[in-house]
C-alpha cells in the first residue's frame, strides 16, 4: 500500500536550490493533508552535512546516497537510484522540480516507475485521497487538472510558484546504497561551462529587458543592463536601437531579429511597433515602460508605467534588488 | 548511421485554444495544424547527420489520420521514410503510453541516435522522449544545443541554469532538442513533391502488439485564469511605480 | 556617303564624266554623284561586299547566340500593336526623351542614320537608276533642300557626338559607371569616333569638291561652303588629288563602321528596335506565374537555359546607358545591385555559354540522329556566381528600370524567376523570409499573428462579412497591414467609415480573408503565392464577387494583375479611384480644412505599375486648406519605399 509523500531534492557544489524547499514545502501540506510522512531523497557527493537542513522545511526522512557516481547529476545514475529506492520504498506521491536538471530526471523516472506524472505544475492538492495537479498547458493557453490512477503519483513543480514555509522538523537521516554500476553509466560530464554573468541567449532567456528608440543613445544602456544584472535578465533591443548602431544587431528582437519567449518581457523607450510585437508577441508577461501614453506596446502590456524611463528604469532596479536581497 | 526523429503534429502557436465547455479537451474545430517546432529542431539534426555520416533518416510519429501530413513535411525535407502510429485507442493517451508505442516500433527498426523535441507545444508535458530511452535501454540527453558524433560516441552541449554543459554519451542514445541547436530548413519544392510517394508504415495498437493502459488523465481542461487586462501603473512619483511593478511582478505575475 | 564611277565604266557613264560641270546651272541645280570618284567603283564593290560579309557573319554568329537558348516564349502576337511600339520607341525614341538632355543628345546622334539612308540611298539610286533610266530627281528645288537638310542632319549629328564625348569623358555622370568608378570601354570611344569622323571626313570631301567646282549654289551646302574657303589657296589638282584620299578614308570608316556593327555596342541598332517590337504586351508588372509544380525538375531560373530567348535577348539590347541604375533604390540606398550591372552580367555570360551551346549542338548534328548536344557544365553558377545574392535579394520591384529603360528591357521578372530558383528548387534563402513564409502559410499573414484575429480591427464599426451578407457591391479586401498594423488599421477604419457615409454598398471577407500573396510571389515562393491566391480565389467567387476596393496598392496590383492568371476575374479598384469618384460626385464632401505643407509620395505599386497618378492629387486638392508640394522625385520618377520584393521582411 503506497504510503508517503516524497520529493527529490535538488543540490548543486553542495547547496541546496531554492526549489527543493519549496518541494519540501508542499509535500509537507500535503502530507499533513493525508496523514502521511514526507520523504526526501539526496544525492551527490560529500554532501552529507547538508541532510538535515531540510528538516527546516518539515521533512520527515532524509534518504541520502553520498557516492562520487553521483555526482556531477547524470540521468543514468540519479535515475537509477531514485527508482531503486522508490521501488522499495513505495510512497504513494513523488515530487520534484520543473527545473532543467528535475524535468530530465523525472521524465526517466516516469518511465522506470511505469506511472503518470503531470509536468511544471503551478497547482498541487489532495482531492478524494488522489493528487490533483494543476497545470498550464498550450503555453499556458489552457489549464489542465491531472489525476495519476498509478503509484507512485508523480508531479514537477514550476520553480518560483509555490512557497516555501519553514516548519522545523529534526529529520530521520537514512543513508541508502544508490547501487550503482559504473557500466550501467552511460553519460559523462566532460565540461561545465559557466555563463557569464547570467548572459544567457535572448532566444533562451527567462526574463529579457530591451531598450528602443526611447533610450535616445547607446551610452544610456548602461540603466537597461543594470536592471537586467539585478532581475538576471538578457538585454535585448528594437530595431530603431539596432539600426542606429547603439546595439549589436544580435541583441535586435523582432520579426528581422530574434523571436524570443520568455516568462517576463520588459520594453523600455519602445514603441510596440508590429514587427517588434512579432518578436515578443508571446512572452508570457510583458511589461512596458514609455512616456507615450498612446504606445501599442500598452495594448499588449500586462503591466505599464506610462512616464520618462530614465527615472523609472533606476528605481524599478533598486526595487528589485531590495525584493531579491 | 540509422537516425530516427519523431515528430508530433500540434496546433500551430498562434492559433485560436478554445477549451470545450465540458471541460473534456479544446475545441478542433478551425486549428491550424503544424510540426511541433521542438522536433522540426531534431529532423534538422537528423538530416544534417545523414548529410554528414550518410544513412538514413526514419520519421515516426503517433498521432491520428491528419499527423500523416506532418510526416510528409518531415519527408519533404530530406527524411526517408516515416512510420505513422494511429489508433483511435490511442486517443487521450498519456507519456508512457505514447513513448511505449514509439519505442515498440523503433526497437523494429536499426537505430544509431533518436531525435526528439524537448517538448511538445500542446501539452508541454515534455515526457515521451526520455520514456522511450527508458523503454530503449539506451541512455537520454535532454535540451541539448549541440551536437557532435565521434565514432561510436556522441558530445553534446545543453544549458543548465547558469552554466553550459558539455556531455559525453555512448551511442545509440535519445536526444532531445531545444531551440538554437539548429535552423530547420525550408522544404525545397521538389521536396515536397518527392515526399508524396516516399513510404510511410502505418501502424495500429495491433500492430505493435502493445496494450494500452493511461495511467495519467487529464480530468478536466479549464480556460486559463482570467488575465486581467493590462495594468497601468498609476503612482505619485516614479519610486513608487516602481515599486508597484515590483511588487507585483513578484507577487502577481510570479516571475522573479 | 558619295560614290564614284570609274574609267572602265560603261560607256555611258563615260560620257556622263564629260557632262560634268556643264550639266547643272541655276534653276537646274545638282551635283555629279560620283565626282573624282569614277575609277573606285569596282574597288568600292568589293569593299562594300566584304564589310557587307564581316556585318552580315557578325550578325549570323549573333543570331545563333540568340537562339542557341532559353525557353520559348511568344513575342510576335498581336503585330499591330509592336509596330506600334517599334515605331514610338524605336523611331521616335519617345522613352529615350524621358530624360531630356541625353535624349536629345541621341537623338541628334540617331540623326546619322537619317544621313546614311538619304545620303547613301538616294545618291545609289540616282546614279545607278534615276539617271539610267533618265529620271534624275537630285536637281532643282529637291536638291537645295536635301542639300541644306544633309548639312544640317551631318551638323546635328557631330553636335550629339560631341555632347556624348563630353558627357561620358568629361562629365562622367554616375549612370555611366558603377559605384563612382566610370565603365568606359574601347568600345564606346571608337563608336563616336567612328560616327564623328565619318561626318567629319564627309564635310571634308563636300568641302573640296565645293572648292574644285565652285558652283554658286553650294551656299545651301553651307557647312561644305563655308569649309572650302579653308582650301582657299590650293589648286585644283591637288584639292583632287586630296579629295580622292579623304574620299576612301570616309568610305573606309563608313564602311568599317557598317563591318563594326555586330561586334560593337552598335549592334543595338538591331537589337534595341527589336527589343521594342517584342516588348511585353502584358499589363504593367506581369509575372508570368510557374503552372507545372508536380513533373518539374527545378523551379525559376538557375542557370541561363532557364530563362526564356527573350529574357535573354534582353540584355544584348542594352547599351549601358545607366537610367535604371540613377534610380534605383537598392543601388542609391549603397547596396550592391544595380539594374544596369545585372542585365551587363548577364550579357556577358550569355557571350560565354552561347558558343559552347552552339558548339555542342553542331557537334550533336554530325553525330547524328538521337545524340543530344553535350553542353560543357557551366564553370560558374548564374544565380550566385554570375549574379550575387547580395544584389539578387536587394530588388524592390519597384520597376523604375523598366519604366526608364529606353531599350525596353524587363528587369524584375529576371530577377524573380532567379529568386523562385533559390526558394523553390534549393531552399537556399534568407531565414527572415523563411519565418515570413511559415506565417504566411500558418496564419495567412506575414507577422504571424493569428488570423482569427484578422477582422478585430473591424469590431464595433458595424461592418458585416460577406458571410453575414453576401448581396453587396463591393468586397472591401483589407489586406494583412490594413488588419494588423496599427497605422494599417486607422486606414482601412477610416476608408470604412468613408465608404459607409456616403452609402456605398460594401462588405468584408473578415478571419475567411487571407495573405494576398504579392510578398510570397516577388519573394520567388511561388508555390506559397499560388497556394494564397487559390484560397482566396475560391472563397471570393463562392461569394460571387464581382468588384473589390483595396487600400495597399500591393493587395490591389495582385488581385487585379495575378490573381486573373488563376481564375479570380474581378473589377479591381483603389481606394483612391473611389474616393476621387465620391467626390466628384458629390457623395462626399471634404470639411475639415489642415494645417500645414504636405507632398504626396507617389507609390511604386499604384504609380508606375498601374498609372495611378492623378486621383491621390485630386483628392489632396480638394481638402480644404491643402498646401500640396511636390518632392523632385514624383510621378514615374518616384523614389521606392524599400519595402517592395518582400525586402519589408528582410534584414
Amino acid at each position: 500500500m503506497a504510503k508517503g509523500v516524497w520529493i527529490v531534492a535538488e543540490q548543486r557544489y553542495g547547496a541546496y536550490r531554492k526549489i527543493s524547499f519549496e518541494l519540501a514545502s508542499t509535500a509537507r501540506k500535503l502530507a499533513d493533508q493525508l496523514g502521511e510522512e514526507v520523504g526526501a531523497v539526496l544525492l551527490g557527493s560529500g554532501i552529507e552535512g547538508i541532510a538535515g537542513e531540510l528538516g527546516k522545511y518539515g521533512v520527515d526522512k532524509v534518504y541520502i546516497a553520498d557516492n562520487a557516481l553521483l555526482e556531477p547529476y547524470t540521468t543514468d545514475a540519479h535515475a537509477a537510484a531514485v527508482a531503486r529506492l522508490v521501488k522499495e520504498k513505495d510512497p504513494s506521491i513523488l515530487l520534484l522540480g520543473a527545473s532543467v536538471q528535475g524535468k530530465d530526471l523525472s521524465a526517466r523516472l516516469v518511465g522506470k516507475l511505469a506511472t503518470g506524472m503531470a509536468t511544471d505544475c503551478v497547482d498541487v492538492k489532495i482531492v478524494d485521497g488522489k493528487l490533483l495537479a494543476l497545470r498550464p498547458m498550450y503555453a499556458g493557453k489552457c489549464y489542465g487538472e491531472v489525476v495519476t490512477s498509478s503509484f507512485p503519483q508523480m508531479a514537477s513543480l514550476r520553480p518560483n510558484v509555490f512557497p516555501a514555509v519553514e516548519n522545523s522538523k529534526t529529520p530521520e537521516v537514512i543513508k541508502f546504497d544508490p547501487g550503482l554500476d559504473p557500466g550501467q553509466l552511460k553519460t559523462k560530464v566532460l565540461e561545465v561551462q559557466k555563463d557569464t554573468a547570467g548572459k544567457v541567449d535572448l532566444t533562451e532567456a527567462n526574463i529579457i529587458v530591451s531598450g528602443g528608440r526611447g533610450m535616445k543613445g547607446p551610452e544610456n544602456y548602461v540603466i537597461i543592463e543594470e536592471l537586467a544584472d539585478v532581475i538576471g535578465a538578457t538585454v535585448g533591443a528594437s530595431r530603431a536601437a539596432v539600426d542606429a548602431g547603439w546595439r549589436p544587431q544580435k541583441d535586435q528582437v523582432g520579426q528581422t531579429g530574434k523571436v524570443v519567449s520568455p516568462n517576463l518581457y520588459i520594453a523600455c523607450g519602445i514603441s510596440g511597433a508590429i514587427q517588434h510585437l512579432a518578436g515578443m508577441g508571446t512572452s508570457k508577461y510583458i511589461v512596458a515602460i514609455n512616456k507615450d501614453p498612446d504606445a501599442p506596446i500598452f495594448a499588449r502590456a500586462d503591466y505599464g508605467i506610462v512616464d520618462d524611463l530614465f527615472k523609472i528604469v533606476p528605481e524599478l532596479t533598486k526595487e528589485v534588488k531590495k525584493l531579491l536581497a | 548511421m540509422n537516425i530516427v526523429a519523431c515528430v508530433k503534429q500540434v496546433p500551430d502557436t498562434e492559433t485560436l485554444i478554445k477549451v470545450k465547455p465540458d471541460g473534456s479537451g479544446i475545441d478542433e474545430v478551425g486549428i491550424k495544424w503544424v510540426m511541433n517546432p521542438y522536433d522540426e529542431f531534431g529532423v534538422e539534426e537528423a538530416l544534417k547527420l545523414k548529410e554528414k555520416f550518410g544513412g538514413d533518416v526514419t520519421i515516426v510519429s503517433l498521432g491520428p489520420a491528419r499527423a500523416l501530413e506532418t510526416i510528409r513535411t518531415a519527408l519533404a525535407m530530406g527524411a526517408d521514410k516515416g512510420i505513422h502510429i494511429s489508433d483511435p485507442a490511442f486517443d487521450g493517451a498519456d507519456a508512457y503510453t505514447v513513448a511505449n508505442a514509439l519505442a515498440t516500433a523503433i526497437k523494429s527498426i536499426p537505430h544509431d541516435i533518436i531525435f526528439c523535441g524537448q517538448r511538445a507545444i500542446d501539452d508541454d508535458s515534455g515526457q515521451v522522449g526520455a520514456i522511450v530511452a527508458e523503454f530503449l535501454n539506451i541512455p537520454q540527453v535532454t535540451l541539448v544545443t549541440k551536437v557532435d558524433i565521434e565514432g561510436a560516441s556522441i558530445k553534446v552541449i545543453r544549458p543548465i541554469e547558469g552554466a553550459q554543459l558539455l556531455i559525453e554519451s555512448s551511442l545509440p542514445c535519445l536526444v532531445t532538442a531545444q531551440k538554437g541547436l539548429n535552423e530547420p530548413r525550408y522544404a525545397s519544392l521538389p521536396g515536397i513533391m518527392k515526399a508524396k510517394k516516399k513510404p510511410v508504415d502505418v501502424k495500429d495498437a495491433a500492430a505493435l502488439s502493445i496494450s494500452i493502459d493511461v495511467k495519467a488523465k487529464i480530468a478536466k481542461t479549464l480556460p486559463p485564469p482570467a488575465r486581467p487586462p493590462g495594468k497601468i501603473i498609476c503612482g505619485e512619483d516614479p519610486a513608487e511605480k516602481a515599486r508597484e511593478l515590483a511588487r507585483l511582478l513578484r507577487e502577481e505575475a510570479k516571475v522573479i | 556617303m558619295k560614290q564614284g564611277g570609274g574609267s572602265n565604266a560603261p560607256i555611258f557613264l563615260k560620257n556622263r564624266c564629260a557632262m560634268e560641270l556643264s550639266k547643272f546651272s541655276v534653276g537646274n541645280e545638282g551635283r555629279e554623284v560620283f565626282w573624282n570618284a569614277e575609277n573606285f567603283e569596282g574597288l568600292l564593290f568589293a569593299f562594300t561586299a566584304v564589310a557587307l560579309a564581316i556585318f552580315a557573319y557578325g550578325l549570323y554568329k549573333r543570331w545563333q547566340m540568340w537562339t542557341a537558348l532559353g525557353k520559348p516564349e511568344v513575342r510576335n502576337d498581336n503585330i499591330q500593336e509592336r509596330i506600334k511600339l517599334f515605331f514610338l520607341n524605336g523611331l521616335l525614341q519617345m522613352k529615350t526623351f524621358k530624360d531630356v538632355y541625353p535624349g536629345v543628345m541621341h537623338g541628334l546622334i540617331f540623326f546619322w542614320f537619317f544621313v546614311l539612308i538619304f545620303g547613301a540611298a538616294f545618291d545609289a539610286t540616282e546614279f545607278h537608276i534615276a539617271e539610267p533610266l533618265g529620271v534624275p530627281f537630285m536637281t532643282g528645288k529637291f536638291y537645295l533642300v536635301f542639300s541644306f537638310l544633309m548639312e544640317l542632319f551631318g551638323l546635328f549629328v557631330l553636335i550629339g557626338v560631341f555632347m556624348a564625348l563630353d558627357r561620358r569623358y568629361i562629365r562622367k555622370p554616375d549612370r555611366l559607371g558603377y559605384k563612382g568608378e566610370a565603365d568606359n570601354t574601347p568600345d564606346d570611344a571608337i563608336t563616336l569616333l567612328l560616327i564623328g569622323s565619318i561626318i567629319i571626313t564627309g564635310f571634308v570631301i563636300e568641302a573640296l569638291r565645293i572648292h574644285v567646282t565652285n558652283p554658286p549654289w553650294e551656299v545651301w551646302s553651307f557647312v561644305g561652303y563655308t569649309l572650302s574657303k579653308a582650301f582657299a589657296g590650293v589648286d585644283n589638282g591637288t584639292a583632287e588629288m586630296l579629295h580622292k584620299v579623304m574620299w576612301w578614308i570616309h568610305t573606309s570608316i563608313a564602311l568599317g563602321f557598317i563591318a563594326y556593327i555586330p561586334y560593337s555596342r552598335l549592334l543595338h541598332i538591331i537589337t534595341t528596335p527589336a527589343n521594342h517590337f517584342m516588348a511585353s504586351l502584358k499589363p504593367a508588372g506581369n509575372l508570368e506565374p510557374i503552372r507545372d509544380f508536380e513533373t518539374a525538375e527545378s523551379f525559376g531560373a538557375g542557370q541561363l537555359e532557364d530563362l526564356t530567348w527573350k529574357q535573354i535577348f534582353d540584355s544584348d539590347a542594352c547599351t549601358r546607358c545607366g537610367r535604371c541604375q540613377d534610380g534605383c533604390p537598392a543601388y542609391l540606398s549603397g547596396k550592391q545591385l544595380s539594374p544596369k550591372k545585372f542585365i551587363q552580367d548577364v550579357k556577358t555570360y550569355l557571350l560565354e555559354r552561347a558558343p559552347l551551346t552552339v558548339a555542342a549542338k553542331k557537334a550533336a548534328g554530325k553525330a547524328g540522329e538521337g545524340a543530344g548536344p553535350e553542353i560543357p557544365a557551366p564553370e560558374k553558377t548564374m544565380v550566385g556566381e554570375v549574379i550575387d545574392l547580395h544584389e539578387l535579394w536587394a530588388c524592390t520591384n519597384c520597376m523604375y528600370c523598366m519604366e526608364h529603360c529606353p531599350a525596353s528591357i524587363e528587369h524584375v521578372p529576371k530577377i524573380v524567376n532567379m529568386r523562385q530558383y533559390k526558394v523553390l528548387t534549393e531552399a537556399d534563402f534568407a531565414s527572415e523570409l523563411q519565418l515570413t513564409f511559415r506565417n504566411m502559410e500558418n496564419n495567412s499573414n506575414p507577422w504571424g499573428i493569428g488570423s482569427h484575429l484578422r477582422s478585430d480591427w473591424a469590431k464595433d464599426l458595424g461592418i458585416k462579412t460577406l458571410a453575414e451578407d453576401p448581396d453587396v457591391e463591393y468586397l472591401f479586401y483589407v489586406g494583412c497591414a490594413g488588419s494588423f498594423d496599427d497605422r494599417g488599421k486607422k486606414v482601412s477604419a477610416a476608408f470604412a467609415k468613408i465608404l459607409q457615409t456616403a452609402g456605398v454598398s460594401f462588405g468584408i471577407l473578415g478571419t475567411e480573408e487571407g495573405c494576398c500573396g504579392d510578398s510570397a510571389m516577388r519573394g520567388g515562393n511561388e508555390y506559397l503565392s499560388q497556394t494564397l491566391m487559390q484560397t482566396n480565389i475560391e472563397v471570393m467567387n463562392g461569394y460571387g464577387v464581382k468588384k473589390i476596393i483595396c487600400t495597399c496598392p500591393h493587395g490591389y496590383n495582385s488581385l487585379k494583375k495575378d490573381y486573373p492568371h488563376f481564375g479570380g476575374n474581378y473589377e479591381v479598384y483603389h481606394h483612391t479611384e473611389i474616393i476621387d469618384h465620391l467626390i466628384a460626385t458629390g457623395k462626399i464632401t471634404l470639411k475639415k480644412p489642415v494645417d500645414g505643407l504636405f507632398t504626396y509620395h507617389d507609390s511604386c505599386f499604384l504609380g508606375r505599375y498601374n498609372n495611378i497618378y492623378d486621383q491621390p492629387r485630386t483628392i489632396l486638392a480638394s481638402v480644404p486648406g491643402m498646401k500640396l508640394t511636390e518632392m523632385e522625385r514624383k510621378l514615374d520618377k518616384s523614389f521606392c519605399c524599400g519595402a517592395g520584393g518582400a525586402r519589408m521582411w528582410m534584414e
